[in-house]
């Protein structure tokens, strides 16, 4: 890999790196509910799309390139109406980049002045300048300054201080001052004080029994206690679980059972029974199976190939399934599901922070997953 | 339309459409940040009016997911509008706040934004209406029978009713039928068969065992209806599983053991777990003796290791460590289906003397100790000895049972991949109650190769998820650690020399 940066060309003005079609859901949740699946009318459009005979490697050019364009889209009428993620989606793009081994392909002194930007005097921080704090762009401007190495350029203490503000007395976290609760919550509240290396100001052990109400008879979890099991709610719990040193509670062999029956002929992960495959799963599915060390129970060439057949092969960017829009979230999740796969030339992430291992273990973390052991 | 990025097709284009698109598109844009902009100046001028609120319904029907938006419009309702009204005028504000979420369903809905904004409206009438909620959610769950939000906002509706309600079981009983509807239509309505599994439990509450037992049977039929009907659908399977219950597994420590001239003491189980907490350590003079735990396992700190390690600080007392103290609370089972046997009384250390034994510890002791750390405290899981809910005895009828069905089924569908598991998990399980019952001693060995063979079967039908069966497999055949002091040596010597082998090769 010892090709040149790209980060030497135009400048690129970081607030204005657009999302063009991201998701409206967060770092956790992508919830694909109306379609009802048709595994077999789905895997002829896909055999037929994804003849060409690139689709067998990963492009990173065209990816890196991809990521450095989305500030161009100012024209794009998507590029105003997805704002709100213009954070989050600055973490995608980070993340993915890093994994490719292209992080200084975005200007790191603009990256770290923009996330600062984004920061509100109670600690927490909005999805783009002059938005609203709420706690689920609070973990990817951690995340992104972590990646950055530089950390010290906020106040822990105040990031402490408002994430810890979110606990409820049963032990959930709510997502602002608005009152939404959520077990994704929950995973962003410990990921965040974890790599802040301040676990001990919020309360962990209500938190895990409050994640352990949301457990459910197939092993999964829910949004919230009674909710059903969705591959990216139990991201959350799963590894929220593990950063509070809690794994116990989860039975491994039967959500793990759940876990890969998720793949379909085609290869690729759907997010719940009867649904259709879409790349972000290969993340949410993956990464789950990776930390309670089931990961092999899935078949990892047929996963790769349908992750790389979503490849956009003329400008870039991965997208939920083949033939459809590319956008940096599907992007990532698909570059962090290949790197978890060990595929040649990404570095390695952790499943449980969903960040650069590097990153993890520089930061003197312990790995917390299972993940490594058997493959 | 902004927030959906799922199932977009990409669209070939040429330079002309493009340019004609984004002409258009330009218009828009100044149109959509122009409205931002005015909404934002009139917030921060604090001028929380009506006329404020129009422009963020404007910004909300082009961008539903914009959430400072919607946070402006609950600070202009709160801090600008409610104060200046009557209860009767503010309800019927919130009332048009609820028609306006109608609109916009219309175009996502999917938006946590505009559900969190829904339940907002409600938490703060004075007068909520949770019937027409109710009504609104079936609804909705009509549309689309499997919308996360739709069944999240219902199990919302739902306990804002039961709170109303002195007697919740009319509620619990709606709610079962409800699901039975839902199931009718479509038997591969996993939301449908998981709200099932929540509500269940509160209809069976307050049932004599006898009741119990013929809503189990109902409920078992209903199952091999949908199972008779689409084989191949997983939903109806897992509700099967988890109605049937399961045999809880005992974990058991086999006991302590220290090693002539070797200071480490060691902690034997029957099965993988956590040690956690204070453990009391005590020499012949029942002195506390000091120092750490450590989980022998192959690989990281966190994960659990049927042999644990305790260094005293002072090496020097090697061999003086005679008793320990376990409780409940030191031991954490790997999994939340298994059950810590308790101990009470203070463990005596046996010691062991075996040449090789020495051996390994010492290089354990020299080595790679020190890349492990014990637990903190951790929270147990709620552990219950039943086997399922709605039975109390017979379980093994019932097992009998429901494997000669399942074998029928079998007949007709010799390939089916879940039937196959399925039998052999109820096999496997008939064999682990009657061992539990004291009426098999050594296992069952027919049903165990019978269910080894299904398992085998599966691993060439089912590729994919080969090594799933693989190491079901392994778990039927391995056998159980013993307190057989042969036993126990191998198991040290087995976990140290795995141990060294993985931090080995990473040091």
């Amino acid at each position: 890999m010892a090709r040149q940066s790209h980060s030497s060309g135009g400048k690129i003005i970081l607030a204005e790196i657009s999302l063009a079609r991201s998701s409206q859901v967060s770092t956790t949740v992508s919830l694909n509910a109306t379609q009802d699946s048709d595994e077999f009318a789905q895997e002829s459009t896909y055999s037929m799309a994804t003849e060409p005979p690139a689709t067998d490697k990963l492009q990173v050019d065209l990816h890196v390139n991809y990521i450095q364009s989305l500030n161009t889209k100012k024209d794009d009428l998507e590029y105003w109406l997805t704002e709100h993620l213009r954070l989050q989606g600055i973490y995608w793009g980070i993340t993915a980049l890093d994994l490719m081994q292209h992080v200084d392909a975005l200007p790191r002194e603009e990256v770290i002045k923009y996330v600062c930007d984004c920061q509100h005097e109670s600690g927490g921080f909005g999805g783009h300048i002059g938005h609203d704090p709420h706690i689920q762009n609070t973990l990817p401007a951690i995340q992104v300054l972590a990646t950055l190495n530089a950390l010290d350029a906020i106040d822990a203490d105040k990031v402490v201080k408002y994430v810890a503000s979110l606990q409820n007395e049963d032990g959930s976290f709510q997502g602002d001052q608005w009152g939404e609760v959520d077990t994704r919550f929950c995973y962003i509240a410990l990921s965040i004080c974890s790599l802040l290396k301040r676990l001990d100001d919020i309360n962990v052990a209500k938190c895990v029994e409050w994640i352990v109400k949301c457990r459910n008879y197939d092993g999964g979890f829910g949004n919230q206690p009674g909710g059903e099991s969705h591959s990216a709610q139990i991201f959350t719990c799963v590894n929220a679980l593990a950063i509070a040193g809690a794994l116990h509670h989860v039975d491994r062999d039967l959500l793990g059972w759940w876990l890969c029956e998720r793949q379909l002929k085609n290869g690729g992960l759907n997010g719940r029974p009867e649904k259709l495959e879409d790349v972000c799963y290969s993340w949410w599915v993956l990464s789950s199976l990776a930390t309670i060390d089931r990961m092999d129970w899935i078949n990892p060439e047929k996963l790769t190939e349908f992750i790389l057949s979503a490849q956009d092969l003329e400008d870039g960017g991965i997208s939920d399934r083949p033939g459809d829009m590319v956008d940096v979230f599907h992007t990532h999740f698909g570059i962090a599901g290949l790197a978890l796969l060990k595929y040649e030339g990404l570095r390695s992430i952790d499943p449980v922070y969903c960040m650069p291992q590097h990153v993890i273990d520089s930061l003197g973390l312990p790995r917390l997953h299972q993940h490594n052991e058997r493959i | 339309m902004s927030s959906n990025v799922h199932g977009v097709k990409k669209v070939k284009t040429n330079e002309e459409l493009a340019q004609a698109r984004k002409q258009k598109e330009a218009v828009k844009i100044k149109e959509y940040n122009d409205l931002v902009s005015r909404c934002k100046e009139e917030v921060e001028a604090k001028h929380f009016e009506f006329s404020t609120l129009r422009l963020t319904s404007d910004i909300l029907q082009l961008n539903p997911d914009y959430y400072t938006i919607w946070n402006y419009r609950r600070e202009i309702l709160l801090q600008g509008i409610f104060p200046t009204m009557d209860e009767e005028a503010k309800q019927q504000v919130l009332q048009q706040e609820l028609e306006f979420f109608m609109q916009l369903i219309r175009i996502n809905p999917k938006s946590y934004s505009m559900w969190n904004h829904r339940r907002w409206c409600l938490s703060v009438m004075s007068k909520p209406d949770w019937q027409q909620e109710f009504k609104l959610v079936g609804k909705m769950l009509d549309l689309d029978a499997r919308n996360f939000h739709g069944w999240s906002y219902r199990r919302n509706v739902v306990a804002n009713i039961r709170e109303q309600q002195a007697d919740t079981k009319e509620i619990d009983t709606k709610e079962f039928e409800y699901t039975s509807t839902k199931i009718k239509q479509s038997f591969s309505n996993y939301s449908a068969w998981h709200y099932r599994s929540k509500v269940l439990p509160s209809i069976l509450k307050d049932m004599t065992d006898e009741e119990r037992t013929t809503v189990g049977k109902k409920e078992l039929d209903l199952i091999k209806n949908a199972l008779y009907t689409e084989p191949d659908d997983q939903s109806a399977w897992l509700y099967y599983w988890w109605l049937v219950g399961r045999v809880p597994s005992h974990v058991q420590i086999l006991g302590a053991y220290s090693v002539s001239n070797t200071p480490s003491l060691f902690v034997v189980f029957d099965d993988e777990v956590q040690l956690a907490g204070d453990i009391a350590v005590q020499d012949e003079q029942n002195n506390n003796v000091n120092g750490s735990w450590y989980g022998v396992s192959s690989t990281t700190a966190h994960k659990p290791s049927s042999v644990w390690a305790f260094r005293p600080n002072d090496t020097g007392i090697a061999g003086k460590v005679s008793s320990l103290s376990l409780s409940k609370e030191n031991v954490v089972a790997d999994s939340p289906e298994k059950l810590f046997s308790t101990i009470n009384d203070a463990i005596t250390v046996t010691s062991l003397d075996d040449e090789a034994l020495v051996s390994v510890i010492q290089q354990l002791d020299s080595s790679s100790l020190k890349a492990t750390i014990t637990t903190s405290p951790v929270e147990q899981s709620d552990q219950t000895e039943t086997y399922t809910l709605w039975q109390k005895d017979d379980h093994e009828l019932l097992l009998v049972g429901e494997i000669e069905s399942l074998e029928e089924l079998l007949d007709l569908e010799p390939d089916s991949k879940w039937v196959l598991q399925t039998l052999a998990h109820f096999m496997l399980q008939l064999e682990a109650f009657k061992k539990q019952n004291g009426s098999l001693v050594d296992g069952d060995k027919e049903l165990r190769t019978k269910a080894l063979e299904m398992v085998k079967r599966l691993s060439s039908i089912d590729r994919y998820r080969n090594k799933r069966y693989q190491d079901w497999i392994q778990n039927i055949e391995s056998v159980p650690i013993t307190s057989n002091l042969s036993d126990i040596k191998t198991e040290i010597k087995g976990r140290i020399n795995s141990h060294l082998k993985a931090f080995g090769e990473k040091n």
